[in-house]
C-alpha cells in the first residue's frame, strides 16, 4: 500500500492532457507543482510533450518500471488500460475516472469488470469516482484538488469527494496540516480498514480521522480499528444517523446501513473517537495531532476572567473530567506571583489586568504540578491583556512538555494574532471553552481506552451438538422460529438456568409434578398447535395447591379445546415458578454490517418506556459485559437501593457471555430473547423465563 | 377399459395434482391412459381458437395427444349458460359420450377431472352422479382438509350417500403437518366406518400454495425488470415492507420463500428484502428501484416486478393469486408424484378397480 499509492518511485497519469482546465491536466500539474520527486509519465496518445514532460501513447511504452497509475480517461477506458497496467507490472492504481458504480447499472457492470483485472494483475485500486490522493511527506499530490494542505500529523480519508475539497479549503484557511488525504471514492477495492492497517505503523501519520457513510465489512473494520488504536487515536465521523439519513446512504452505496446502535458499539468497543460533526472531528484531531496524551482527568485552567473560568470548569464535570487538587507546593509557588485578589487554586485566576507575565508564572506552576494532567489556558483580550507576548509564552513553555496545553483565545478580531502565534507552536485553540473541553475529553477517552487490555473471550463448556440437531430440525420442517420446548434445550446445553417443568397427561400426574417441584407453580397448557398460550388463557402463574390444580388443569384443556377444537392436547406443563427477582432482558439482533449486536436492559418500562438498554457488538469479554451491565441508568437497582440485596451481577454477565458465544457458534440465529430473565441477590443466579429464537434459512445472510 | 373420476367438494382442493400424479404412476405401471373434462366451466381465447388452459397442460404433462375438442366437450361458460336460459341449450350429454368414445379408445384407464361439487352440472344433466352413471366412471373424492373436521366429514359422508357404489373412496389432501396424527388416528377411522375408504392423507406442503414468479407478474400486471430466467421461482408468502428498516428486517427474516410488496423508492427496505430469504421483489406505483439495488438482485438471482398499481391494490391483487395457484409446475409435480409414491395406497386402489400392474 504505501509504495502502491503513498510512497511511489514512479507515477503514470493516464488520461494526461495538454490543456490546462483539464482533469487531466491538473492532475500532473499538481504532482509537479507540490515537489514530487520520483519520475512522471503523462499517458497521452494524441501528445507528444505535456507540462515539459515526454508524454507516451500507452503506458506499455514508460521506458522504467511504474508503481503508480493516476487515471482519468473516461470510464470505457478504464478496463483496457486497466490490462495494461497490470502488464507493466503497476501496483495501484487511483482511478479519478467517474462513471461506475455510482452512474448506474452499466457503470456497476464496468466497476466489476475493472476490478475483475485488478484482481488478476494484484494492483489495488483507489476509487474509482475519487479525488485522488494527496501525500505531503512524499511529497506527492496525486490528485485534482485545488492546492495542497500543509504537512502536519493528521491522516484523512472520505468516503465523499466533494466533502475532501471543501474541508482540504477550510484546512488551508487555518493552516492545519496533513500527512495523507486520501478520496475514497466508490470503494471498489481500498476501503476504511484497508487504510487504517497501511497507516498503522506511518510515523507521519499522528493522528487518523475518518469520514464514513457505512462500511462494506463490519467486521474486519473491527478487527483492524481495535489495533490501530492501540497505537494511534482514530477520529470518525459516521453520517446517516437517522432513518432517513441511513436511507439516503443506503441509495447511495446500495448495502444495507448498519444500525446506529451497531456503529456505536463498534466504535466504543474498537476505542475510535466519534464526532458528532465535522467541526468536533478538527477540534479533536487538532489537539491529538498537535499535543502530547493527556495521560489522565485532571486539568488544570488557567484564566484571566472569572466567567469563562466557571464555564470551563462545569464543561469539565459535565464531560467527565475534573479540576486538578494543586499540591501545597504548587500553591506555596503561586502565592507570591500573583496578586492576592487572585484565586491560585485551581482553576488559576490572574485577572483581568494580567501581563504575560503572570501567565508564565501561572501556566509554569500548574505543568510543574504531579496532579495536572493537562492544562487549558484562556485568555479574553480585555484593556491591559498582552495577546501575542501571551501566546509566545505559552508555545515556549508547552515545547518539550508531556503535557497537553490547549489554548481558549477567545474572540476573533483582537486575539487572532495571538491565535496564529499559537498555530506555529502547535498549540490547539479553540474560540469557546466548551469546545476546548470537548477536546480534553477526547484525548483523555482515548488513553482510557488504550489503557483497558485487549478482550479476552472466555469460553464455556457447551453441548453445541444438541443446539445442531434442534436447528437442523427446525429447519428441515421449514420452520424460523423455535417452539417453547426447542428454545428450553438450547439454553440449557448452554448451561443457562431455566426453570423446572414438567408435562403433566392427567390430573394425577400434575399434582404429583406440582408437589415434586414445590409450590407455587406455573401451569401451561402443552398443545404444539396452540402458539400464544397467554392469549387464550392457557397459563396460569402462581398456583399454590394441589386443588387448584386440580381445577386448573380441566381449565386449561377445556379453554384450550374450545380455542382450537381439534388442536393436540399433550396435557399440561408444570412448571418452577421462579420466584420474584429482578427482571432483565437479554437479546441478540444480527446487525447487517456487524453481525450479532447483543443488547441487555433491565425489563418491563425501563426497556419499553425509558429506552435503558446497552449493545455490544459479540464476541464479548467479561470486562465489556460488565461495562454493558454498569452503563444502563437502572445499574443502581441492581446494585440495591433502600437496603435491598445487590443483585447477582456475575450471573448476568455469565449470561451475557454465554449468549454471546452461542450466536458467535451459530450464526444462523438472527433474533433470541431472554424475556425476562429473573436475577436473585448475588450468589443466587439468574433463571431464563422465556425466551424466543429466529433463523435464518440459509448461511449466506450477513 | 376403467374409468377413474377425480371430482372434489371445493374448488382448488387438488384435482389436477391427482390426475397427474396417477396418471404417472398409471403410466409407470404401463397403462394407457386416457384424460377428460366432462364439464369445465371457463376457456380462454388464445389467437383464433377457444382452449381450456388446464385441459392443455394437463395433456402435456402426461405427454397426451388426443384432439382437444374431445377433451373438453362441453364449456358452461357464461355464454353458454345464457343460450341454456333462453332454451338454445344442446345436447350436452351425447356431447360427453361422444367425446368420451373418442377419448377412450384403445385406453386401459380413463382419468376425468370433474367439477368442484357434487352438483356441478346438474341442470345439463351432467352431475358427478350423472356422468359417473353415463361413462360407468368409479369416483374418487379429493377433499382439502382446511375445515373443521365435522365439514370435511359431512361432505364426504353426504357425496357417499349420493354417489353410492360408484365412490370409491377419498385423498384427503393439505392436512396440517401438525394435524396429520390426529386426521390419521381420529378422522380416517370414522371414515372408513362410513365406508368411506381412505386411499391417502397428504400434508399440506407451503410449495403448493405457491406461485410461481411469473404467474404474480401476470396477476399484477406487472414487468419484471431483473433475471426474467427466474420466472418459474415459487413464491410462498407475501409481505408487505412499509415499516422502518429494523422492523422489516425482523419481519423479513420470519418468513421463508417470500415476496416482498414494497414502493420502489424504499432501497432500504428492498436491500433489507434481499438480505433475507426473499424470491421476489414487488415494487409499486411504477418507480425504478435505484440502479445499486438492480445489480444486487441480479447477483443474488432474485426478480423485481414493476407494478403500476399502488400498494394497496398490489396486494390486493397479489392475495386473490394466491388463492388460486395452480399446479403446472416441474417442482410441484415432481413433489406430489413423490408424497403419493410414499403416502398412496396404490395396491388398495388397484384392487378396488381390478386392474394389475404389468
Amino acid at each position: 500500500m504505501q509504495r502502491a499509492f503513498f510512497n511511489p518511485q514512479s507515477v503514470a497519469v493516464i488520461g494526461a492532457a495538454r490543456e490546462p482546465g483539464k482533469l487531466g491536466y491538473g492532475v500532473v500539474d499538481n504532482i509537479l507543482r507540490y515537489g514530487y520527486c520520483g519520475k512522471v509519465y503523462p499517458i497521452n496518445p494524441k501528445a507528444d510533450e505535456i507540462l515539459g514532460l515526454p508524454a507516451y501513447a500507452s503506458i506499455l511504452q514508460v521506458p522504467g518500471p511504474v508503481d503508480t497509475a493516476v487515471i482519468v480517461v473516461p470510464n470505457r477506458f478504464v478496463p483496457q488500460v486497466m490490462e495494461e497496467c497490470g502488464q507493466k507490472g503497476v501496483r495501484g492504481a487511483i482511478i479519478i475516472s467517474a462513471g461506475f458504480r455510482e452512474a448506474g447499472i452499466d457503470g456497476i457492470r464496468l466497476e466489476h469488470q475493472v476490478m475483475e483485472i485488478a484482481k488478476k494483475h494484484h494492483i489495488r485500486v483507489i476509487g474509482p469516482n475519487c479525488l485522488g490522493v494527496i501525500s505531503t511527506f512524499t511529497p506527492l499530490n496525486a490528485s485534482f484538488a485545488a492546492g495542497m494542505p500543509p504537512r502536519g500529523g493528521i491522516a484523512f480519508m472520505s468516503q465523499s469527494g466533494a466533502l475532501c475539497t471543501a474541508i482540504l479549503d477550510w484546512a488551508l484557511s487555518q493552516g492545519i496540516g496533513f500527512s495523507h488525504f486520501v478520496s475514497l471514492g466508490n470503494k471498489a477495492d481500498v476501503n476504511e480498514a484497508d487504510l487504517l492497517e497501511s497507516w498503522k505503523d506511518d510515523k507521519d501519520a499522528r493522528v487518523i480521522i475518518v469520514y464514513m457513510e457505512g462500511l462494506n465489512d463490519g467486521r474486519r473494520f473491527i478487527e483492524i480499528a481495535r489495533e490501530v488504536t492501540r497505537i494511534k487515536p482514530v477520529i470518525a465521523v459516521k453520517s446517516g444517523n437517522t432513518a432517513a439519513g441511513s436511507r439516503a446512504v443506503s441509495s447511495h452505496t446500495g448495502s444495507l446501513a448498519g444500525s446506529e446502535r451497531a456503529y456505536e458499539a463498534a466504535f466504543r468497543q474498537t476505542g475510535v473517537l466519534r464526532a458528532d460533526s465535522i467541526e468536533h472531528l478538527f477540534d479533536y484531531s487538532v489537539a491529538f495531532a498537535y499535543q502530547p496524551p493527556l495521560r489522565g482527568r485532571n486539568i488544570a485552567i488557567v484564566t484571566n476572567a472569572g466567567g469563562p473560568g466557571i464555564m470551563a470548569t462545569d464543561a469539565l464535570e459535565q464531560g467527565g473530567l475534573k479540576l486538578a487538587t494543586f499540591t501545597s507546593e504548587t500553591i506555596e509557588t503561586l502565592r507570591p506571583g500573583l496578586p492576592a485578589a487572585a484565586n491560585i487554586y485551581n482553576p488559576i485566576d490572574v485577572i483581568g489586568d494580567a501581563l504575560a507575565d503572570r501567565y508564565e508564572h501561572a501556566l509554569k506552576s500548574a505543568l510543574a504540578d504531579p496532579n495536572v494532567n493537562g492544562v487549558l489556558v484562556i485568555l479574553t483580550p480585555q484593556v491591559y491583556t498582552q495577546v501575542e507576548e501571551t501566546a509566545e509564552i505559552i508555545g515556549r513553555l508547552a515545547a518539550g512538555q508531556d503535557k497537553p496545553v490547549i489554548g481558549c483565545f477567545m474572540g476573533e478580531q483582537r486575539v487572532g494574532p495571538g491565535v496564529k502565534i499559537l498555530n506555529k507552536h502547535q498549540i490547539p485553540n479553540y474560540t469557546f471553552p466548551e469546545r476546548a473541553v470537548g477536546a480534553l475529553r477526547a484525548m483523555a477517552d482515548y488513553w482510557e481506552s488504550r489503557q483497558t487490555e485487549p478482550p479476552k473471550y472466555e469460553r464455556f463448556e457447551v453441548d453445541q451438538q444438541t443446539v445442531r440437531k434442534v436447528f437442523d430440525r427446525v429447519r428441515s420442517e421449514g420452520r424460523l422460529t423455535l417452539g417453547d420446548a426447542e428454545s428450553r434445550e438450547i439454553m440449557q446445553a448452554y448451561g443457562l438456568r431455566i426453570p423446572r417443568s414438567i408435562l403433566a397427561k392427567n390430573v394425577d400426574e400434575a399434582i404429583a409434578a406440582a408437589e415434586s417441584i414445590g409450590f407455587p407453580v406455573v401451569m401451561k397448557i402443552a398443545s404444539p398447535d396452540i402458539l400464544h398460550k397467554s392469549d387464550i388463557g392457557g397459563v396460569r402463574v402462581n398456583v399454590r395447591d394441589s386443588d387448584q390444580v386440580r381445577d386448573l388443569f380441566d381449565l386449561l384443556v377445556y379453554r384450550a379445546q374450545r380455542y382450537m377444537e381439534d388442536a393436540r392436547i399433550w396435557g399440561v406443563l408444570v412448571q418452577e415458578m421462579a420466584p420474584k427477582g429482578k427482571e432483565i432482558i437479554i437479546g441478540v439482533n444480527r446487525d447487517p454490517q456487524f453481525g450479532p449486536l447483543l443488547m441487555f436492559g433491565l425489563g418491563g418500562i425501563y426497556v419499553e418506556v425509558l429506552k435503558d438498554v446497552t449493545f455490544r457488538i459479540a464476541p464479548v469479554s467479561r470486562q465489556e459485559a460488565s461495562s454493558m451491565i454498569e452503563e444502563i441508568r437502572a445499574y443502581h437497582l441492581l446494585r440495591g437501593v433502600r437496603g435491598e440485596p445487590p443483585s447477582d451481577v456475575q450471573a448476568i454477565a455469565d449470561t451475557l457471555l454465554r449468549i454471546s458465544q452461542m450466536v458467535m457458534d451459530f450464526p444462523e440465529i438472527v433474533e433470541m430473547d431472554i424475556n425476562p430473565l429473573v436475577v436473585y441477590e448475588t450468589g443466587k443466579g439468574a433463571i431464563a423465563v422465556d425466551m424466543r429464537f429466529v433463523l435464518k434459512e440459509k448461511e449466506s445472510e450477513g | 377399459m376403467i374409468t377413474l373420476y377425480i371430482v372434489s367438494t371445493t374448488p382448488y382442493a387438488g384435482k389436477s395434482a391427482l390426475c397427474a400424479g396417477l396418471g404417472k404412476r398409471f403410466q409407470k405401471d404401463g397403462l394407457r391412459i386416457g384424460y377428460m373434462r366432462p364439464v369445465t366451466t371457463s376457456r380462454k381465447c388464445i389467437g383464433e381458437c377457444m382452449v381450456d388452459e388446464e385441459a392443455e397442460r394437463m395433456m402435456k404433462i402426461l405427454n397426451l395427444t388426443d384432439p382437444m375438442n374431445a377433451i373438453w366437450p362441453v364449456c358452461l361458460d357464461p355464454p353458454a349458460v345464457e343460450a341454456i336460459l333462453r332454451g338454445r341449450g344442446e345436447d350436452y350429454v351425447s356431447k360427453v359420450r361422444d367425446a368420451f368414445e373418442t377419448v377412450s379408445k384403445g385406453k386401459d384407464i380413463v382419468l376425468l377431472e370433474g367439477g368442484s361439487r357434487s352438483s356441478q352440472g346438474i341442470v345439463v344433466g351432467l352431475s358427478v352422479h350423472d356422468v359417473s352413471e353415463l361413462l360407468n366412471a368409479k369416483v374418487l373424492v379429493v377433499a382439502k382438509y382446511d375445515a373443521s373436521t365435522v365439514i370435511v366429514a359431512d361432505d364426504l359422508v353426504a357425496d357417499k350417500q349420493r354417489l353410492g357404489g360408484r365412490m370409491i373412496g377419498v385423498v384427503l389432501n393439505a392436512v396440517e403437518k401438525q394435524r396429520m396424527d390426529y386426521v390419521q388416528e381420529l378422522v380416517v377411522p370414522l371414515l372408513e366406518a362410513h365406508d368411506v375408504p381412505v386411499y391417502a392423507t397428504l400434508p399440506l406442503e407451503r410449495v403448493f400454495a405457491s406461485i410461481s414468479v411469473g404467474d404474480l407478474a401476470d396477476a399484477l400486471h406487472g414487468e419484471i425488470i431483473c433475471r426474467p430466467d427466474a420466472v418459474t421461482t415459487l413464491v410462498e408468502n407475501l409481505v408487505i415492507g412499509a415499516m422502518s428498516v429494523d422492523s422489516a428486517l425482523a419481519h423479513f427474516r420470519r418468513k421463508l420463500n417470500k415476496a416482498v410488496i414494497t414502493g420502489g423508492d424504499r432501497p432500504d427496505i428492498q436491500l433489507a428484502a434481499l438480505e433475507t430469504s426473499t424470491k421476489c421483489l414487488v415494487l409499486t406505483g411504477n418507480l425504478r428501484p435505484n440502479p445499486l439495488i438492480i445489480n444486487r438482485a441480479e447477483e443474488l438471482g432474485v426478480p423485481i416486478i414493476l407494478v403500476q398499481h399502488d400498494t394497496m391494490t398490489t396486494v390486493q391483487l397479489a392475495e386473490a393469486a394466491f388463492g388460486k395457484t395452480r399446479f403446472h409446475h416441474d417442482q410441484k409435480i415432481e413433489l406430489f408424484e413423490n408424497m403419493l409414491a410414499e403416502r398412496f395406497d396404490f395396491t388398495r386402489l388397484y384392487e378396488v378397480l381390478g386392474i394389475s400392474a404389468h
